[in-house]
């Protein structure tokens, strides 16, 4: 698949199924569609409709039963552990519904973590990490630690941790879920805004109707399915 | 600084108190191996000291057959061309001229083998404690210093007249007469039921078979050195070798001479870095049980450090980071405690109430002064780091098994 005549995402017929005691769980039924490059979208349904099952199997955090996702041209369900997570260390950004900041490192640290692991020099991510802390509004922030940032903060910081590789794909699960109203409508504007400048792709898993007002692109499923998209 | 390891080090102070035990009880341990080093390491010199001053001297000159059958006609070759050499050096303190002959030893109906040292008083105790002890009388050149239990065997003591019989180097048996002048407590019970010091100005002329020759140094078995410095025995040694030429002459240092000295120093160091070891042996289950409890207390985190991209390997190193740091941070602290409790017990001493005649017995004195042993340092850290690193791996195992999702779903 060419990079340049394909969409960013593609989820073709992606069945999830766990085994559980009461017999098999199918989480993601045979879900299909596509992601433009650049997209602001949102998986949105109620809970356990498989929004975050299918969020980490596009993320590579978890195994598909059968179907196929491509990435920016690559099909990551055909990756092995070692690529999956090299893929994912260079690809895709994550920002989760707790922060899952690393709380002994501060904010510049925590953004600059991914480039360390991608073996960035010193001064580079130093500078690659102030430089996303001012965009989304955290200058002077840059050496507390998560435990001296608000809820809003850290998840500010989460943003511009998931930015810092500059990733193809932010994948962003329930990322408003444990904000307030004020610190929710910061949070969008700093990514609508980085969606607009840096026409970095997001794609959201939510329930909340502030985000999914703010999705230029929604995907509903109900039931592990797509029922609706626009 | 590399991210990984300042993590790890950061890691470790999550929980002060947690973290703070451990490193304390780390601290502590290496503090006690090493001051329990440096006791023993002094009980040890001290004992090695006490055996060279009390009966192995520092070295010893002597024919080369004496040392095969100490025989009495095994003598020394040209004795003034060795006490000469002595003489003129001025790293040797001084040396005392020895024949040792084996005899019989008769009070009235009693009698006992003995092992008669023939020696100049003076000069023999320039070189040894000899004999250790006085209980009575005068070590000197007017008769015999016999051990008390010896005397007690004979039923003989001071003033008393006693009977040597032995062999000359001519095959003659001699019958001397002599008077004990001196009673002492020697090393050993063996040493004071068998040890006989005799004049040797009045014996020599006996044992030769030549009663018309007189004075010392004439002949002599042994020559027994006692140099300023241990330190300076081994180049001495081999300056008398090379200076005069052996010949027949055997020198040996105390380490040759008495061997088991040297092999109680060897099988010290192992014994203490096997005690070592099992001291810090039983602080690795501490750490391993810490790092268990961080790890399941940080499934969350270890799990979202692998969703955001970091390999297995690299959460692997960052736990076996994390458990040598904290193996490590106690270890200064411990090793300085340590070496500062010997540096200060070492000009005290530690006096030992109680068991004075127990270490007596020994040829120490009830006050020991630990030895500061800086040669462990090294072999010490060696084993922290290689228990650290077995104690990290069922812990930073424990990590790589994680599954990313699962370890964000803990709450």
């Amino acid at each position: 698949m060419s990079a340049a005549t394909h969409p960013l995402l593609r989820v073709d017929r992606v069945v999830k199924t766990y085994e559980s005691t009461a017999g098999p769980v199918h989480a993601v039924q045979s879900l299909s569609f596509d992601l433009e490059r650049g997209a602001f979208a949102a998986l949105v349904g109620p809970s356990g409709c498989g929004k975050t099952t299918l969020l980490n199997a596009i993320g590579g955090l978890d195994r598909v039963t059968s179907g196929q996702i491509w990435i920016d041209g690559t099909e990551i369900t055909a990756l092995n552990d070692r690529d999956t997570i090299e893929f994912r260390l260079h690809r895709i950004g994550f920002v989760f519904q707790a922060y899952n900041l690393v709380p002994v490192l501060n904010a510049w640290e925590n953004v600059a973590f991914v480039l360390e692991l991608q073996g960035v020099g010193m001064k580079a991510r130093r500078d690659r990490a102030y430089e996303l802390l001012a965009a989304v509004g955290l200058t002077g922030k840059e050496l507390q630690r998560p435990s001296q940032l608000s809820g809003g903060q850290q998840q500010r910081v989460a943003v511009a941790r998931a930015l810092a590789s500059r990733p193809s794909l932010i994948l962003a699960d329930e990322p408003t879920a444990n904000l307030d109203s004020k610190s929710t409508e910061t949070l969008l504007d700093i990514m609508h805004e980085l969606n607009r400048q840096e026409g970095t792709t997001f794609l959201f898993s939510t329930h909340d109707q502030r985000v999914i007002d703010r999705a230029e692109q929604l995907f509903r499923l109900d039931d592990g399915k797509l029922v609706a998209s626009n | 600084m590399n991210l990984l390891i300042q993590m790890a080090w950061r890691n470790i102070w999550r929980s002060p108190w947690r973290s703070g035990v451990v490193i304390g009880a780390m601290a502590l341990g290496v503090w006690a191996g090493i001051f329990m080093m440096g006791m023993a390491q002094g009980v040890n010199r001290a004992r090695t000291a006490a055996a060279l001053d009390d009966y192995v001297g520092h070295a010893q000159i002597c024919d080369s057959t004496f040392l095969e059958n100490q025989d009495v006609q095994a003598l020394l070759a040209e004795p003034p061309r060795w006490t000469a050499a002595l003489e003129a050096d001025p790293r040797v303190e001084s040396w005392s001229e020895r024949m040792v002959v084996t005899a019989v030893l008769q009070a009235g109906a009693a009698s006992s083998p003995v092992q008669v040292l023939a020696v100049n008083p003076r000069r023999e105790a320039s070189v040894f404690r000899a004999p250790r002890t006085l209980v009575e009388g005068r070590f000197s050149d007017e008769g015999l210093t016999l051990g008390e239990k010896l005397a007690t065997q004979l039923g003989v003591g001071l003033g008393d007249r006693v009977v040597l019989t032995f062999q000359d180097v001519r095959g003659d048996v001699h019958s001397s007469l002599f008077l004990i002048s001196g009673v002492y407590d020697g090393v050993s019970n063996l040493v004071e039921g068998v040890q006989v010091y005799a004049p040797l100005a009045a014996l020599a002329p006996e044992v030769l078979g030549d009663t018309t020759q007189s004075g010392p140094a004439l002949a002599a078995h042994q020559i027994h050195i006692r140099v300023r410095n241990l330190d300076s025995l081994d180049a001495v040694v081999a300056d008398l070798k090379a200076g005069t030429g052996p010949g027949s002459a055997s020198i040996r240092t105390w380490r040759e001479i008495s061997p088991d000295l040297g092999y109680a120093d060897e099988v010290l160091a192992q014994s203490l870095l096997l005690f070592m070891a099992v001291i810090l042996f039983a602080m690795a289950f501490g750490i391993l049980n810490t790092m268990l409890m961080a790890i399941l207390e940080r499934t969350r985190e270890l799990g979202m450090l692998m969703a955001v991209g970091m390999t297995r390997r690299k959460v692997f190193r960052l736990v076996v980071w994390e458990t040598l740091l904290l193996s490590f941070a106690g270890m200064p602290a411990g090793l300085l405690l340590g070496h500062l409790t010997i540096a200060v017990t070492s000009r005290t001493g530690i006096t030992l109430e109680g068991y004075d005649q127990g270490l007596e017995e020994f040829g120490l004195q009830s006050t020991i002064y630990p030895a500061s042993v800086p040669e462990y340092y090294l072999p010490i850290a060696l084993l922290v780091a290689l228990l650290g690193l077995l104690s990290s791996l069922y812990p930073a195992r424990k990590a790589l098994k994680l599954n990313p999702i699962e370890s964000m779903r803990v709450l």
